[in-house]
């Protein structure tokens, strides 16, 4: 469940800073134009800046680089941001954990940030600290009514898988904006967008990138892993699997289609990132949402899509975003239990 | 004429080793007020007694200074002593001179310097120091017990045959408390209900017990031995003087889908209904929350059955205001909710149970009538996992503490899963087994050795839901260094045993204290475990903190002990050392009976007009209203203007 | 803030707090529960054991620890870190741990083929990742969704984007100048002539890892954790030996 103070706590402003992923932008260029497209129809002007390069995480902690290196980096990138007064909104979970992490660290201990400071005074710049560092996910379940509000085309009776990755969730056990087992704002961006969610039993599961294992042991333990993963995401029979990261998306794209040529399965669900979904739901054009660059075809979802009617003037695919999916099976039977509701509301109650 | 008697404690080395006893004695001996001056090695032994009640005849002592440890430690001692050697128990003060003065100055000389400092105070101040007598307030042989769990009805019960009167009050519609949900106790297998209800019964057919179903407490004042306190009945809509409990009503009540709390949220009653059969009293109660006559005004089919006209749609509760002497505070505990252990789909998946829902579903008088299935299905589980430590050892989400019962609780569940279903197979993943009690760890035995109970160390990680409906259970086997997972078809979480969610106010109400867990504090952690640093209020039960029957018995006993002996004494004697208020000075503004924190303070007429009055009874000695005073009218026993300057100014 | 190893005693929890800057304190607090092996994908798949490793960590015996490949099968989903019950930042830690195996020469090999292109590709063109695919399978299924000849360079000119992203020269610059005020530059430069020394199984056993086979032709080692057993008793999983085969 959605931790409400923590949601409160996040500012959407009219202009914010897009902090450009590299995987995103070298292998699902669709991300960054999905998001330059889909924001400004909520009211958010994505600035970017072409002195922006990439965070540095992916270094960092695959030990080739050291954080007395990296660190600077991140601060030069934050400053950026905060010349122009604006906050940055990360479309990565390692993007936005190494941003995070690293301000915190710096902000937390004077010192580390005067020393940083003295190396970035010398290219002429300053770190103040004082950029808000955002996860897309954040701002987009923020501002979830308003997409609901301005859906173009309704997604209904399309059916998607959630994949939230591990490092928003569970590296930020508490202060994520929601719980890391039982999470729900992915949910309902999606239902937002008029769409429907399934589940699956290994849907918590890291996707397995895990950083090192994609380059050191992909043979051994990325790829079975994965592969456990993905079996269970086809019981969903899902039209796509919505991400909030992109390295999540590319295991799960590239991993999928290197089993097939195996012949170690039959991986077909595509992975759509979420500002990407969210592109498609306000009626942008497919062809600037970058499916193309997806090794895993998104065929089917589109012919779906292009059958879909637009919305009417009164709104009607609004669905309740609260819906509790839970009791629904894998099978989309929808079981409702009510002895688990009565059983919710007394467990409240004093015995 | 002052005629003080010095008497300075080596206290073995603790005070001699630091301090220049036979100095501080010469140069003590040398003040214009001092009588007798002498050192002993150690002052609260009999003949150092002695040497003080001695030395007070033989000189004519009439005010004592004994130098020595905290005046906490050991005044009452001296006090008693010389009021054996005939002198006014509170004309002696003490000179702390050892955790004050020995005990945390390093250098000898200034020791010594700081000792006789401390001395000459106290020698100034007793001079200036009045003779008191102690108040005696009358006792009210009435006891409240607050709570109607095994621990309630034990101190009720022994009370009650102390031929002291009890009145029982208890929040839910019947007594019995957590043990009446049980279906068996460790470690006998005994019938829970089999051997507390015949204890229910006792104590609402004790002629000395008053009970009070419904009922909470809404406001305490006053103090030991004279508590006055409003008790606040809820509207049950049944008249107790009249029903006659047939069950006709509950029978022919429509709504049948309320959520069940004695069944621990599995199944469901009526909105008329009383908790289980062997409840006491066995008065059902009208939930007016799910009932149709007031969320509709429809139906009434319960007043229309009733042969005895027991139906009261008018009950508005009732007020009541009692006097006790005493009050036991029963209130137990509640189980905490794993709803935030989302990894293990606690309170969300519907085959994952808490230890109390599984002691429901396995009792007789249950949701199910004992058959032990899945809520989900109605299938009886083959494989069943008891998941240890939810919600305690734990201080990333829940609590910090063991909660002390659920080892046992959980051997207990498997034996009696095992004794429902011979072929399944039970699993226990566990960090620790606590098992202090007698016959505590023969009954793990039992369930290992004897019904091949797999235990598994190692604390669960997550708790998946499968398509096919069942549980994957992931844990490790840290003895052999491997992760495990199981495919089980229930699990059940062990949740924490934590204080009930208004615990807090009603501390707060009775003016007693309460831990950062919650729990109420006892007076001393190792040496008083009933008593609270509010006299005259007592502990019994998991209210103080978690335990298992036998413990809250006993504690439900000392409590009642405790109680007797308060009401053994005709009055009660409470210090002297209260205020005054000097009539003749008081302005009649009652700023102190403001600043008063116990209520002690009333109004009265003295020569015509109104002025501050304070009750020694209630009055505790802070000395608040002496200070806020403008006009200097009220003044505090022992620390009157002359004695605080004497011992702080000179 | 990097710290270099120290001698390994007892007491060594206590220090890695300071060593890690307070990022990870309270190792000491570790009950050995276990909550955090029995969610690893990592210890499903391989003699990867984190409670073990705290273990080793806590007794002070580190050197196992830092010498061992184990150290090098963390996945960093930190799904540790969101069971534990006493908050313990175990990635950070398995971060730390590894400059630490680094420092006394264990892992370099891994190190060195994450430099190239990775941190290269960083240092040349402000990107750790380049948008050259050089996985043929791949590049055909894109060029067979996008119509063009499969690299992303194209993909972006079809989207009307520019054919990488091109960060400025001004930022290159800078970025440059951090790598070499910061010694990462001579770091880069001197990674080649490393000699990484080699790792052991401490924990268990590379027969522990299990694989996908390539190929079609031969058979697939799939994972399985519910074997069926015969005699209707539960199915329960256990990683052991069996599940692993070499390539």
């Amino acid at each position: 469940m959605p931790r409400k103070k923590l949601v409160e706590d996040i500012r959407v402003s009219d202009r914010m800073f897009l902090f450009q992923p590299c995987v995103g932008n070298s292998r699902y260029p669709g991300i960054i134009s999905a998001a330059q497209e889909a924001m400004p129809k909520l009211g958010v002007e994505m600035v970017t800046s072409d002195e922006q390069t990439c965070c540095g995480g992916f270094l960092t902690f695959t030990n080739v680089a050291q954080p007395t290196s990296t660190m600077p980096a991140v601060a030069r990138n934050l400053c950026l941001a905060e010349e122009q007064g604006l906050d940055v909104v990360a479309f990565c979970n390692g993007c936005h954990t190494f941003l995070t992490e690293f301000s915190h660290f710096m902000n937390d201990r004077p010192p580390v940030k005067g020393v940083v400071n003295v190396i970035l005074s010398m290219i002429g710049r300053e770190y103040k600290g004082t950029a808000g560092i955002y996860h897309i996910i954040e701002i987009l379940y923020k501002i979830k009514d308003r997409i609901a509000e301005r859906v173009v085309v309704p997604l209904t009776g399309l059916r998607f898988a959630t994949h939230y990755g591990c490092h928003y969730l569970n590296g930020f056990k508490k202060t994520a904006i929601d719980d890391a087992f039982m999470p729900t704002v992915m949910e309902e961006i999606i239902r937002a967008c008029g769409a429907e969610v399934v589940e699956y039993g290994e849907n918590r599961a890291c996707c397995g990138t895990g950083l090192t294992q994609v380059i050191l042991h992909k043979e051994e333990l990325s790829l079975p892993h994965t592969k456990r993963k993905l079996e269970s995401l086809n019981e969903a029979h899902a039209d796509a699997v919505v991400v909030q990261c992109p390295y999540c998306q590319a295991q799960l794209d590239r991993m999928s289609q290197k089993l097939n040529s195996r012949k170690a399965g039959d991986f077909r669900t595509p992975a759509i990132h979420v500002i990407q979904l969210v592109g498609l739901a306000l009626g942008v054009e497919p062809a600037k949402l970058g499916f193309e660059a997806h090794a895993i075809p998104f065929d089917k979802l589109l012919a779906k899509y292009r059958k879909l009617p637009k919305a009417g003037p009164d709104k009607t695919h609004h669905q309740d975003t609260k819906a509790p999916s839970r009791e629904q099976k894998a099978d989309g039977t929808n079981h409702k239990d009510t002895k688990t509701q009565s059983r919710k509301q007394s467990t409240e109650v004093a015995a | 004429m002052a005629r003080v008697g010095v008497f300075i404690c080596h206290c073995g080395v603790n005070i001699a080793g630091k301090v220049d006893v036979a100095k501080v004695t010469e140069t003590i001996g040398k003040m214009p007020e001092v009588a007798f001056a002498t050192e002993y090695k150690f002052m609260c032994s009999s003949p150092g007694q002695k040497l003080a009640s001695d030395a007070i005849k033989e000189h004519a002592l009439n005010r004592i200074v004994v130098a020595a440890c905290s005046p906490t430690m050991h005044l009452p001692t001296f006090r008693k002593a010389i009021a054996r050697a005939g002198l006014n128990p509170y004309l002696i003060s003490m000179a702390n001179i050892r955790e004050q003065c020995s005990w945390v100055t390093e250098d000898k000389e200034k020791a010594t310097e700081k000792a006789t400092d401390l001395v000459r105070r106290q020698v100034r101040r007793i001079a200036h120091a009045d003779p008191l007598e102690d108040v005696s307030v009358p006792v009210e042989k009435t006891a409240l017990v607050l709570g109607g769990g095994v621990a309630g009805i034990q101190a009720a019960l022994d009370i009650a045959d102390g031929g002291r009167k009890v009145i029982l009050v208890e929040k839910s519609p019947s007594l019995g408390g957590k043990m009446a949900q049980l279906d068996e106790t460790f470690p006998t297998l005994d019938c829970s209900q089999c051997i507390l209800t015949p204890k229910m019964v006792e104590a609402a057919q004790h002629p000395n017990i008053e009970i009070r179903a419904n009922t909470t407490v809404k406001k305490v004042g006053g103090y030991v031995g004279n508590f006055e306190v409003t008790l606040e009945r809820r509207p049950t809509c049944v008249d107790a003087t009249r029903c006659i409990a047939c069950g006709l009503c509950v029978t022919k009540c429509p709504v049948k889908d309320v959520p069940d709390e004695f069944n621990a949220g599995l199944g469901t009653r009526r909105a008329i209904a009383t908790p289980f059969p062997q409840a006491v009293p066995a008065i059902p109660v009208i939930d007016q929350e799910y009932c149709l006559k007031f969320t509709k005004n429809k139906c009434g089919a319960c007043e229309k059955i009733c042969p005895a006209g027991a139906i009261d749609y008018e009950d508005k509760g009732a007020e009541e205001t009692v006097k006790a002497g005493a009050i036991v505070v029963a209130t137990g505990f509640q189980e905490m909710s794993p709803a935030v252990y989302t990894e293990y789909g606690g309170a969300t998946y519907p085959d994952v149970l808490t230890g109390l829902q599984f002691e429901r579903l396995v009792s007789s008088t249950g949701p199910t009538e004992g058959k032990l299935v899945r809520p989900s299905d109605g299938q009886e589980p083959k494989t069943i996992v008891f998941v240890q430590c939810v919600g305690s050892r734990d201080p990333s989400k829940g609590h910090e503490y063991c909660s002390g019962i659920c080892c046992m609780y959980t051997a207990k569940h498997a034996l009696l899963y095992k004794h429902h279903v011979p072929n399944g197979q039970a699993y226990v993943c566990y960090i620790d087994i606590r098992s202090p009690g007698k016959n505590y760890e023969q009954f793990i035995r039992r369930a290992v050795e004897e019904e091949d109970v797999r235990y598994i160390r190692g604390r669960v990680g997550k708790v998946q839901r499968r398509d096919d409906g069942r549980y994957r259970v992931f844990t490790e086997d840290t003895l052999v260094g491997r992760p495990v997972s199981i495919d089980a078809d229930m699990v059940v979480l062990a949740s924490a045993a934590e204080p009930q969610s208004d615990a807090a106010s009603l501390a707060q109400t009775l003016g007693i204290s309460y831990d950062a867990d919650g729990f109420y504090t006892e007076a001393h952690p190792k040496l008083k475990p009933v008593e609270t640093a509010t006299a005259g209020v007592f502990l019994a039960g998991a209210c103080q903190g978690p335990k298992d029957i036998p413990a809250s018995v006993q504690q439900g006993s000392a409590a009642a002990a405790k109680v007797l002996a308060l009401f053994a004494n005709e009055t009660l004697r409470k210090s002297p050392q209260v205020a005054q208020v000097d009539s003749s000075a008081c302005t009649g503004c009652l700023t102190c009976a403001y600043v008063c924190h116990y209520s002690a303070i009333e109004e009265k007429q003295a020569a015509g007009r109104q002025v501050a009055f304070v009750v020694a009874g209630k009055c505790q000695g802070c000395g608040a209203c002496a200070a806020a005073c403008k006009n200097k009218a009220v003044t505090l026993a022992q620390f009157s203007d002359d004695e605080v300057f004497e011992e702080m100014m000179r | 803030m990097r710290e270099s190893p120290m001698d390994w005693l007892p007491g060594f929890d206590k220090k890695f707090s300071e060593l890690t800057h307070g990022m990870v304190k309270d190792l000491e607090k570790c009950m050995q529960c276990g909550k955090c092996t029995a969610q690893c994908p990592a210890a499903k798949l391989s003699s990867y054991n984190p409670r073990q490793i705290i273990r080793d960590l806590k007794i002070g015996n580190v050197e196992k620890v830092i010498s061992s490949e184990e150290l090098w099968l963390c996945f960093f989903c930190s799904g540790c870190y969101a069971v534990c019950p006493q908050d313990i930042n175990f990635p950070f830690a398995i971060a730390m741990l590894r400059y630490a195996a680094l420092a006394k020469g264990y892992g370099w090999e891994e190190v060195k083929k994450i430099k190239d292109p990775y941190a290269q590709d960083y240092y040349n063109t402000g990107l750790s990742v380049s948008p050259d695919e050089k996985n043929l399978g791949i590049r055909a299924e894109v060029a067979k969704n996008s119509g063009t000849d499969g690299r992303i360079a194209s993909v972006r000119r079809k989207m009307g984007l520019p054919e990488k992203r091109v960060v400025s020269d001004k930022a290159l610059a800078e970025i440059r100048f951090i790598s070499d005020a910061t010694g990462m530059t001579d770091l880069l430069k001197g990674m080649e002539k490393k000699k990484g020394v080699p790792k052991k199984w401490n924990y268990g056993s590379p027969a522990d890892l299990v694989r996908i086979k390539r190929g079609p032709h031969q058979k697939f080692q799939d994972i399985d954790d519910t074997r069926e057993s015969k005699d209707g008793r539960p199915k329960t999983e256990d990683r052991g030996p069996k599940a692993g085969k070499k390539e």
